[in-house]
């Protein structure tokens, strides 16, 4: 069997190629850092077998974050193992330099030039350029699995390493001696290469001054040897790689933004409401047309009415859950594969960057967190691509607080009950709240456990491109598989979990909506105290809360379970109506915003839990969930308390207190900082200008 | 040359003009992984760039080097040394 590891700049088609080689479907996308763990796949071609090994992108042998680490020493351990080194042909000259890198190193290359675009900026003499480097030189297109078998053979019969003319060139630059040891050193090391623990001068974290006027020396010898060797070898237009008109709407100050925001919109609306809900919409007819005859039957053969329920409730309720979810998830991934394709992307990041970074965020986030605003679940999973490791678990952290769309039943229904036409404004707040909510948490988690590494955001742009559909069907189908296997199983046995709470005593008899105290009352009940500071310290509310984990629809449907009206038959205003009867449930009007507020930012239900505990780990979900529940309850309770003084004593003059407490913190804020600033210089009584520059 | 003149032509990246093309001329201190990243990204003494577009506050510089266009932090670029 032969080793293969596969190596090259960020997006420039590694995973492409891996996927085509060795018949993978690995995720990929037209801008930096898709890939960020190393992946395996064997496969047979032309009589013999390969490990094809797919790394991240790394720009040299030395690596800045995490996952060129682990390209870097996946490379420096298997050092005897046959490289293939992918380029862009469209961005070569930038790509050759991780090829100089290779060859000084030693290690056996074989160069596969990609054409992933068709505009060709760069027509490159493959010859050429094998005869000036001394190795095998294939013309490929990763997409379309042209030139795969010429490389297959190359790998075969790969040549050994030349040693290139201009490592011996460095002999006659001025710090010669320094810049010969240092590329010397990379060579020998780099063949003998055990111990991860022994680190090269490339791989280093900390370097000394001489060494890095060496590499910067070594870099400008490298590069005028890539100037020579292209200007050999290849035909350029003189266009620049990633350049657009579009960019000039794409990026400008006043457009960017609104175009963004257009682009945005357009994908919640098809997601969320328009082609999403249509889909459903017609998966939960095609449910009800399946399983209507099934429970018919099952009725009428008498089965005990406990498992009659069961399926009814438990299970086909949860695949029902589950698969109302699965259109939105699915058409949501469509587009975010358009948009990763299409390279506005590393636009988005870049326009973002700024105003995010004051939080602690990267430009990256901003995806993620407005598809929050749809789906939390989905909306965390795309948070995986960020480099930073703590922007991306504060992302994933935040994507709760974006109010999510099966959030606006719990808005509509109960806030629709109680303030009627100025509900609008009600739920405008909400969503209000929710960023402020998240911004803050932000700033705090930025400052305290999840400080951002900002050192990261240098992003290349990619070109616009369009892309294949057999790929996006790939994609799709790979997300709806994901989503129903891991998401899916965790909401069914959760559903099941409220059901058995719900239809049952803590003495395990049955009541099936007949007389008894459930176990989830009974839970309810018992939490009712800690919730009355909120304003809904009632049974039937906090078991809503309860039920609410599971999926938030269920809130409003428990609710109205409680109050003996079925959801099922009637529609939302009407269901609005009925429950503006249900005065016993809420005392007044603060304590519904209080309940509005608390849905709001408790924990998300248990498929965003479930993503969230794949992609951050058991410990930062802890976290999160602790975080907002402790978030949840302060806000609702401050909010109560404000509602309930100005229904009380008027709006106005609780603002203008609020307004007054307000002034004298900040005048006693600036007071003690304008003290704390004041140092006096050595023999100054203050009077000079230096006493006031620390 | 006087020493004004000297200074108006001198100058960091990050204080680099939209639309204006530079030379780079060296570097100062700065974090060394980051001078690393930026050598083998072809900021190399000689070398020319562009600043194509800046973020609306200008903490983001988009670079033209190589051929290729670069979006940095400002606060990178400061230890980049340029001339018109």
């Amino acid at each position: 069997m032969i080793d293969v590891l596969l190596v090259g700049n960020p997006n420039a088609g590694k995973t492409t190629l891996f996927n085509s080689l060795a018949h993978a479907n690995e995720h990929v996308g037209n801008w930096h850092g898709v890939t960020v763990d190393a992946k395996e796949k064997v496969f047979s071609s032309q009589g013999e077998q390969f490990r094809l090994v797919d790394t991240p992108g790394i720009y040299s042998l030395s690596p800045l974050s995490f996952e060129e680490r682990v390209a870097v020493d996946m490379l420096f351990q298997n050092a005897d193992k046959k490289i293939i080194n992918i380029c862009d042909q469209n961005n070569l000259r930038r790509n050759l330099y991780l090829t100089l890198c290779l060859l000084e190193s030693g290690f056996d290359v074989v160069l596969a030039v990609n054409e992933i675009d068709r505009k060709q900026i760069c027509k490159v003499d493959c010859e050429k350029l094998s005869a000036l480097l001394g190795i095998d030189v294939v013309k490929i297109n990763a997409q379309k699995k042209r030139g795969l078998d010429e490389l297959v053979s190359s790998l075969k019969n790969a040549k050994k390493t030349p040693i290139l003319p201009y490592v011996k060139k460095i002999n006659f630059q001025e710090n010669a001696k320094k810049t010969r040891k240092f590329v010397e050193k990379n060579k020998i090391i780099a063949k003998t290469e055990t111990n991860s623990s022994q680190k090269l001068p490339e791989q280093k974290s900390e370097i000394s001054h001489e060494e890095l006027a060496a590499f910067h020396e070594v870099s400008k010898i490298r590069y005028a040897f890539i100037d020579e060797v292209i200007r050999q070898s290849c035909t350029c237009t003189g266009q620049v790689y990633g350049e657009s008109k579009f960019d000039k709407i794409a990026l400008n100050k006043w457009l960017a933004f609104p175009l963004f925001l257009c682009v945005l919109a357009g994908i919640f609306y098809l997601t969320f409401f328009s082609l999403g809900a249509f889909l459903s919409d017609m998966l939960g007819k095609l449910l009800e047309v399946l399983t209507t005859p099934i429970l018919t039957a099952l009725k009428n053969s008498g089965t005990a009415a406990v498992f009659v329920d069961l399926f009814e409730h438990a299970i086909l309720g949860g695949v029902g859950t589950v698969l109302s979810f699965l259109p939105q998830v699915v058409l949501l991934f469509f587009f975010l594969a358009l948009l990763e394709d299409s390279g506005y992307m590393s636009r988005i990041a870049f326009i973002f960057e700024d105003i995010l970074g004051r939080v602690g965020l990267s430009g990256k986030s901003v995806y993620t967190l407005l598809m929050g605003f749809g789906c939390s679940t989905s909306a965390i999973m795309t948070a995986r691509n960020m480099e930073d490791r703590n922007a991306k678990i504060k992302t994933a952290i935040l994507c709760p607080y974006m109010s999510c769309s099966a959030k606006i039943p719990i808005y509509t229904v109960i806030g629709g009950a109680f303030f009627g036409a100025k509900n609008i404004f009600v739920i405008l707040g909400l969503y209000l709240l929710g960023v402020i909510v998240a911004i803050t948490i932000s700033k705090i988690l930025d400052v305290t456990l999840l400080k951002s590494q900002k050192q990261s955001f240098i992003l290349e742009f990619p070109p616009y491109r369009t892309t294949s559909m057999v790929r996006i069907g790939k994609i799709l189908w790979k997300n709806a598989k994901e989503f129903l296997v891991r998401v899916g199983s965790v909401m069914i046995s959760m559903n099941i979990i409220v059901w058995l709470l719900s239809s049952f005593t803590f003495s395990f008899k049955y009541i099936g909506g007949g007389e008894g105290v459930s176990m989830l009352e009974q839970i309810g009940r018992l939490l009712c105290p800690v919730f009355a500071p909120l304003g809904f310290g009632n049974w039937a509310i906090v078991s809503s809360l309860l039920a609410g984990l599971v999926a938030k629809e269920v809130v409003v449907s428990s609710i109205a379970m409680f109050n003996g009206i079925d959801l099922n038959a009637t529609k939302l205003l009407s269901a609005s109506i009925m429950l503006s009867t249900s005065v016993v449930f809420f005392a007044s009007r603060a304590s519904v915003i209080s309940f509005l507020i608390f849905c709001l930012l408790y924990t998300p239900c248990m498929a965003s839990i479930s993503m969230l505990l794949s992609e951050i780990g058991r410990k930062w979900t802890a976290i999160s969930i602790l975080i907002q529940l402790l978030t949840a309850y302060v806000v609702a309770f401050v909010a109560y308390n404000l509602c309930f003084a100005c229904e009380i004593f008027g709006f106005w003059e609780i603002f203008l207190t609020i307004f007054c407490i307000f002034a004298v913190f900040f005048a006693f804020f600036v007071i003690f900082r304008k003290f704390k600033r004041r140092k006096f210089c050595q023999n100054c009584t203050g009077s000079c200008k230096n006493c006031f520059k620390k | 040359m006087p020493c004004g003149a000297i200074k108006f032509l001198m100058m960091t990246l990050d204080k680099a003009v939209r639309g204006s093309v530079y030379e780079i001329v060296g570097f100062s201190d700065g974090q060394e992984a980051v001078l690393r990243r930026f050598f083998e990204l072809g900021f190399v003494q000689g070398e020319r760039v562009k600043v194509v577009s800046t973020s609306l506050q200008k903490k983001v510089f988009l670079v033209e080097i190589h051929g290729y266009l670069l979006s940095v932090r400002a606060s990178l670029l400061s230890c980049v040394q340029v001339k018109i």
